[in-house]
């Protein structure tokens, strides 16, 4: 097995006449918090969208876990041990956040219409079980006290923890968290900071876009620089700051 | 509000506009009840179709006319029938209860192929596709008079129905002063409603059911998180397309004849009118909205000729939309999660 989660060659992607995605070679070491950053409209979601398989790409080879994913369906991907979050937070508003966790974990056989119809209800061994996790999970993320709650009742920064309970739960082999400290208060920033730490001492690799750079220097073991579409570097959190490309790129002059 | 305040709401509400119909009716009015009630019974039917559709799933299915037209002509050529011009009869014909499962089957299929092509789009796009493939629906059927009677319909196919009446019905009807035949067909709608309330109440809390919210939600999310929301949306229009597809079978028996213009558009308009009536997602909804909806209908026109004396059937016929039109505006108003919907669910405020 590769030590590379994750390896993509020649990946493209333009929008018109807009070049918005061209990589050549990128590869992500597994177990490891790997960031993306570059200003905006480097192309860091589309790139997101495009591994994905939620934007269908140009040309490129997408390779994951030493699987051929290049135009797979998202939800495949997904299945895969593949799984993202959002920019916009998307957590099920009508539904509550037990719901929300448990429409994840659930399998897809638990899920089938004909199983619903003759075996399987909430009150099912197989939904006790996915209940238990469920309560481990949102203990976890100390969203327990909310659990009857509507999503839509939730603070910004709780619908954030509740989509990462939703991912986490689905024990992904890479999770690719798309800003989750955007508009979320330092101590939560905090919180959530340790929550992926504890991702990775699991075993889950991570792949995240983030803006707030401090934040990003501190947690990262690798980080890749995108502006225009490619990686105009990647290297340590030192290398990056050394690196005058990136701090004409996006840092600006003052370097912290 | 408590589930308990909302039943009570809902049925103080039938009990008072079903006892409208007793005041307001001298002459038979258990006749008009029973007639009321064999039509509620079917438009729940659809009611709740339409439901799996929009309330549970979010799809926005405006072609719902075309999934009960599909079960009915489908179901009523397979049993003895007469159809078309000539009225050619047609004495062969499979058993009754194959014929409806067929039909079932055909409306699931019809709402497959419909679905295949339009249901990755949102929103408001599937909508101008399904009321485009209703529209299609009928005009084909209206042309194809070999196989569906064309213009002049298809009659003489409700005997094999009548046929399984159980015997007490008969002494009932004498006693009641009604037509029997109705009032087997507003029993067995009931059954049928019944009988659709424990399957969906099954559903709806089942993994399968919470799903279909899932992608009512956000279908984005439901792919990241490794679930096929097409899949899942197709079934949720299959389902919801059979079960509108016995409503259109049961229209046919209690009209007694099939005819293309009972599936216009209007029809798939009033069955939406009864689901946000009743409260969107619920699943006594549509059943409420659907008994509050013909009681409204057959009081307007009481109501409208009290007020205007003069005037003739078509004025009247006018000016009872317009107070049904009335009604739903203030219920939008009073109770804007309809009468069984839950306010943290209301799905009107669409985003």
């Amino acid at each position: 097995m590769s030590n590379n989660i994750l390896e993509i060659k020649n990946l493209r992607k333009s929008f018109g006449g807009l070049k918005a995605v061209d990589i050549t070679s990128l590869n992500f070491e597994r177990n490891k918090i790997i960031s993306l950053i570059g200003p905006n409209g480097a192309g860091k979601t589309t790139f997101f969208d495009l591994i994905t398989g939620f934007t269908k790409q140009d040309s490129g080879t997408t390779t994951f876990d030493g699987k051929n994913i290049s135009n797979l369906e998202s939800f495949k991907i997904s299945r895969l041990g593949m799984v993202r979050t959002f920019q916009l937070t998307k957590v099920f508003d009508r539904m509550t956040v037990n719901e929300n966790i448990l429409f994840s974990a659930s399998s897809l056989k638990n899920d089938r219409f004909i199983n619903s119809l003759f075996k399987s209800s909430i009150k099912s061994k197989i939904e006790q079980e996915l209940n238990e996790r469920k309560n481990e999970v949102l203990n976890m993320v100390n969203l327990y006290h909310m659990k009857d709650s509507y999503a839509r009742e939730l603070s910004g920064g709780q619908k954030k923890l509740l989509e990462l309970a939703r991912v986490i739960i689905q024990k992904p082999k890479i999770l690719l968290l798309d800003e989750p400290l955007a508009g979320v208060n330092p101590k939560l920033s905090e919180d959530i900071l340790s929550l992926i730490n504890t991702f990775v001492k699991e075993g889950i690799s991570i792949l995240m876009v983030e803006h707030n750079i401090s934040a990003v220097m501190k947690v990262s073991d690798h980080i890749v620089v995108l502006a225009e579409g490619s990686v105009i570097a990647e290297g340590s959190s030192d290398e990056i700051r050394a690196n005058e490309k990136v701090v004409s790129a996006y840092l600006g002059k003052s370097n912290e | 509000m408590t589930d308990l305040k909302r039943n009570l709401i809902g049925l103080s509400l039938i009990v008072f506009s079903i006892g409208s119909i007793y005041l307001l009716n001298d002459e038979g009015p258990t006749r008009i009840f029973i007639n009321l009630m064999a039509f509620a019974g079917i438009y729940a039917i659809s009611a709740i179709g339409l439901n799996i559709h929009f309330g549970w799933t979010g799809l926005i299915n405006f072609g719902h006319a075309a999934f009960m037209g599909v079960g009915a002509y489908t179901t009523i050529l397979l049993i003895p029938h007469a159809a078309g011009r000539e009225g050619s009869i047609n004495e062969e014909g499979l058993p009754l209860f194959l014929a409806i499962l067929i039909g079932l089957v055909a409306s699931a299929i019809f709402g497959l192929i419909i679905g295949l092509p339009a249901i990755r789009l949102r929103g408001d796009y599937l909508a101008i596709v399904t009321i485009a493939s209703s529209e299609i629906f009928r005009l084909v059927v209206r042309d194809q008079e070999d196989l569906t009677g064309g213009v002049y319909g298809v009659i003489s196919f409700s005997d094999v129905f009548q046929d399984i009446r159980p015997k007490f019905l008969e002494d009932l009807s004498l006693r009641l002063d009604v037509s029997v035949g109705q009032l087997w067909v507003a029993t067995f709608s009931w059954i049928m409603v019944i009988l659709l309330v424990f399957l969906l109440k099954r559903l709806q809390n089942s993994p399968w059911g919470r799903a279909l919210r899932a992608v009512r939600e956000d279908e984005d999310a439901v792919r990241a998180l490794g679930k096929n929301a097409v899949w899942l949306k197709l079934q949720s229009f299959m389902l919801g397309a059979s079960i509108a597809g016995l409503s259109g079978i049961l229209l046919a028996f209690n009209y007694g004849t099939l005819q293309v213009e009972m599936f216009v558009p209007l029809l798939t308009f009033y069955i939406w009118a009864i689901m946000i009536l009743g409260g969107v997602g619920s699943i006594s909804g549509p059943i409420f909205g659907s008994i509050l909806f013909w009681a409204f209908i057959s009081e307007t026109d009481q109501l409208a000729s009290l007020i205007f004396e003069n005037a003739d059937g078509q004025q009247i016929a006018g000016v009872r939309f317009m107070l049904v039109g009335v009604l739903i505006i203030a219920l939008m108003i009073l109770r804007p999660s309809g009468i069984m919907g839950k306010k943290e669910e209301l799905l009107l405020d669409v985003k």
